[in-house]
């Protein structure tokens, strides 16, 4: 892996790897996440799907990626914390696999065109295609409610984060935005970002010639805020309901500070042995000797110290549900930890570490996400350091820290 | 006798052994990978439910090939969860509607994984106790895909168009059937459908085929030859069931499936499955006019999409997604096959989409698991490996024109729509 600063704001992250079939290349426009922007950011790329001014149609930019062998292109707008990232990330096979040699060219090119160059009138976005785009995201942001887990868990979260804070923000943005946005408002934006925006490019599989990003101009890369810890409070309950045939329920947990690198590697084990890999106590206890759901697991944000659990459960279960994962928390935190556990989780936590060296998709989100969060780059290889080297004490001093601020809940109700 | 079978397109090598008793083994060895990924196939699925057996018809009830999956886990020493725990990889298992799937992912103790995964498919040990509580595990299960919204869209489609079929039912059961199943209807179902004959073990990433042909000579090569069990021959009508129905859900906006029953493809079913697809990529996919004035004009959005479902003794296709007109959108639809099918797939389009499922197929060979299953769902069609990447080689726009004349006839679709309930 290499990591290099093509100019001021302007990075390229490479992972030259030739056992892979596809090509991975994502670029993205890295800005403070803020409340006014949330929104025309994410329509920002419902408009790159329009087109570029090379393939000024959607119908042309679909037909151009089917004839380069199905490249798939996604346009999406993410935060990491407190960075909100816009990008194009584009994946095909790899040019050894065709008769033709320029499908790298082919594929930086029009995830360029895409973020650079899309198709404007008069220095601003179509307006009915504006008019259309914003219904697709109206669209979108409704479907977040199809799924009562995810529902339950983005509303938990942003309970979780409060209202003061963007991070409580949903990804998609909000569906009370989207009128006052104009084909000149949202342009307006776009200019101001990519003027501005850090410049992220990463690529995973064959090297790319780096003259196809002389084109991007130097930028004053906008300073981002670290993130910052949610601190414990007393616990407080969100209650959803609808007519669902399972109750779904998310706890949310933090530490209330930010964690180092040697207690991130403790965290991120002792989220693996309590909910993250199929030996976990929430596994194996809750689910195979219980009975009390199908699916349940625990995912840690190991920056800010944050622990998610999120689950499925029948009607009337579900404070025998929390009570028994407050259970299995607090004997971990009092240090009730087996070595075999210990060594169980360690060496599940390594093998899916280890699994994404052979996985180019896997490898990006690894190394991207790591870029999104302005954290050190590691590989996975140096990571599997750390996570061998955690004890059970470190383990138990990690989990006892946390603290259970809300638990969402998402209930069948009586209409 | 192994075979080798290469393909110079994506520079892999498949050995292919068919041990005495009908056990096929495939291993795409890939020393160059980190882990290994295991998939062992058995050909009993939900629509496995009835067989013929001396004249009589032999009957278990929904939900029985997903209920043995989840039971094949449980082990007579230890059970699956505690022992890939032990060697630091993971297993998982799926049932579809005319097979069974159990995996093994492994970065570390590759070999005793993929011994272990098979050893708990060989060796089923089930008691009424652990019956219970993975009852209730299943109920969870079925309660949960009660509020999956695609799940409930495809299902559905498909009991407005099958009249007896099994692809018709939910592959978990539901809570009725699953109260049938005892620990004795489960080794009965074993004994009838897990036969060395009818599965297939499939390997691929840091493995030898020696030392996967080794493990499987082992562990199944002792269990006897058998002939697979032929499912019952369903009387299932070309007609369909019901024109449309509509129901509600807590949904964000409306979305509905429109399917099309087709007669069922008898013999070599894969290359007509193949050109179907093409041809509805080329009719309605993103490359497509018809996508692109669907799209402005707000009756589909990015969630329209097609499938295929092809079994033994089924077909259909449908197109599903949300809409806010799904009668408009079905009009549409029908109105754009009847156009293309007097004036023929545009050669272009087809061309392009022939391209990218070209390109699909090669990514199909990057990744250890796609590999593995892959390898698998097309040695138990009588396909290999490379099979589809070959086909796709010669695939003849004449042929895919002469085929849709035969096919999305209006009188034998059916549309379900999915409504929102009011929010309380």
């Amino acid at each position: 892996m290499t990591r290099t600063e093509l100019r001021d704001g302007v990075f390229l992250t490479e992972i030259e790897d030739k056992r892979f079939k596809k090509q991975e290349i994502l670029i993205s426009l890295s800005a403070p996440l803020t409340r006014e922007t949330l929104t025309q950011s994410a329509l920002l790329t419902y408009m790159f799907a329009r087109g570029t001014r090379d393939l000024p149609d959607m119908t042309l930019l679909a037909r151009r990626l089917a004839y380069l062998y199905g490249a798939q292109l996604t346009r999406g707008a993410s935060s990491y914390g407190f960075c909100r990232a816009v990008y194009a990330w584009i994946d095909g096979i790899v040019p050894r696999c065709s008769p033709e040699q320029s499908l790298t060219g082919d594929y930086v090119r029009i995830a360029l065109d895409t973020l650079f160059d899309p198709t404007l009138k008069d220095g601003e976005f179509d307006s009915e295609w504006t008019k259309i785009e914003k219904q697709k995201l109206a669209d979108a942001i409704a479907a977040e409610y199809d799924s009562k887990r995810y529902y339950c868990f983005t509303e938990t979260m942003a309970r979780f984060f409060g209202e003061a804070d963007v991070r409580s923000l949903p990804d998609c943005g909000l569906i009370s935005d989207l009128a006052s946005i104009t084909p000149r408002s949202l342009a307006e934006y776009y200019r101001a970002l990519t003027e501005n925006a850090r410049v992220e490019i990463v690529s995973i599989g064959e090297r790319i010639d780096r003259s196809l990003f002389d084109g991007i101009a130097p930028r004053l890369s906008p300073e981002i805020s670290k993130p910052i810890p949610v601190k414990p409070r007393e616990t407080e309950r969100l209650e959803i309901s609808d007519q669902v045939n399972q109750q779904k329920i998310t706890m949310c947990y933090t530490t209330g500070r930010m964690l180092d690198f040697k207690e991130r590697a403790a965290f991120h084990v002792g989220s693996a042995l309590f909910g993250g890999v199929q030996s976990s106590r929430l596994f194996m206890k809750i689910r195979e000797k219980k009975g009390l759901c199908y699916s349940c697991g625990a995912a840690p944000e190991l920056l800010s110290g944050i622990l998610t659990v999120d689950g499925g459960v029948a009607f009337g279960k579900e404070q025998r549900f929390v009570d028994s994962v407050e259970r299995e928390l607090g004997s971990i935190a009092r240090g009730h930890i087996s070595k075999r556990e210990l060594h169980e989780a360690k060496l599940a936590l390594k093998g899916a570490l280890m699994g994404a060296e052979d996985n180019s998709q896997a490898l990006m989100r690894w190394y991207y996400g790591q870029i999104a969060a302005g954290q050190e780059l590691l590989s996975p290889s140096d990571y599997i350091a750390d996570v061998e080297r955690v004890t059970a004490d470190e383990v138990a001093a990690a989990m006892s820290e946390l603290h259970l601020n809300v638990i969402g809940s998402f209930a069948r109700g009586n209409a | 006798m192994t075979q080798i079978i290469a393909s110079s397109a994506v520079d892999e090598r498949v050995y292919k052994t068919v041990l005495d008793n009908g056990l096929t083994v495939l291993v795409c060895e890939r020393p160059d990978r980190v882990g290994a990924n295991a998939v062992l196939a058995v050909g009993v699925g939900s629509a496995s439910a009835s067989y013929e057996e001396n004249g009589h018809r032999v009957s278990y009830p929904a939900g029985t090939a997903h209920f043995l999956e989840h039971m094949m886990f449980a082990g007579r020493k230890t059970d699956a969860m505690t022992e890939f725990a032990r060697l630091g990889s993971a297993c998982n298992a799926f049932t579809a509607v005319e097979k069974t799937c159990y995996t093994a992912s492994a970065n570390n103790n590759i070999l005793p994984s993929v011994d272990a995964l098979i050893r708990f498919v060989a060796e089923p040990y089930f008691t009424e106790r652990r019956v219970r509580r993975e009852r209730s595990i299943i109920g969870e299960e079925i309660s949960m895909y009660a509020d999956n919204v695609y799940w409930q869209l495809v299902n559905g489609g498909m009991s407005l168009i099958y009249h007896n079929h099994p692809c018709r039912d939910d592959i978990a059961g539901n809570s009725e059937s699953i109260s049938q199943i005892t620990a004795e209807t489960l080794y009965q179902a074993y004994r009838a459908f897990y036969r060395p004959s009818s599965m297939t073990l499939s390997v691929s990433g840091r493995v030898k085929n020696e030392e996967i042909l080794e493990l499987a000579e082992r562990i199944l090569g002792s269990k006897p030859h058998a002939d697979a069990h032929t499912s019952f021959p369903v009387d299932e009508p070309l007609h369909v069931v019901a024109d449309s129905k509509q129901i509600f859900m807590p949904v964000g906006m409306t979305q509905c499936a429109i399917f099309y029953k087709e007669p069922p493809i008898d013999n070599n079913r894969l290359p007509t499955e193949m050109l179907v697809d093409i041809i509805l990529d080329t009719v309605f996919g993103e490359t497509t006019d018809f996508y692109r004035i669907m799209y402005d004009s707000g009756l589909i959005n990015q969630s329209f999409s097609t499938q295929i479902f092809v079994g033994e003794s089924h077909f259909c296709t449908a197109l599903t997604g949300e809409t806010p007109n799904p009668e408009k959108l079905r009009d549409a639809i029908n109105n754009e096959i009847e156009r293309v099918k007097q004036n023929g797939l545009d050669r272009d389009r087809f061309a392009e989409v022939v391209r990218s499922r070209y390109g699909d197929e090669i990514l199909d060979f990057d990744s250890n698991s796609d590999i593995a299953y892959s390898m698998a769902a097309l040695s138990m069609r009588g396909h290999g490996p490379f099979d589809v990447l070959e086909m796709l080689k010669t695939v003849a726009i004449e042929d895919a024109d002469k085929l849709i004349q035969n096919l999305f006839v209006r009188d034998r679709s059916a549309m379900l729509i999915i409504k929102p309930i009011e929010r309380i």
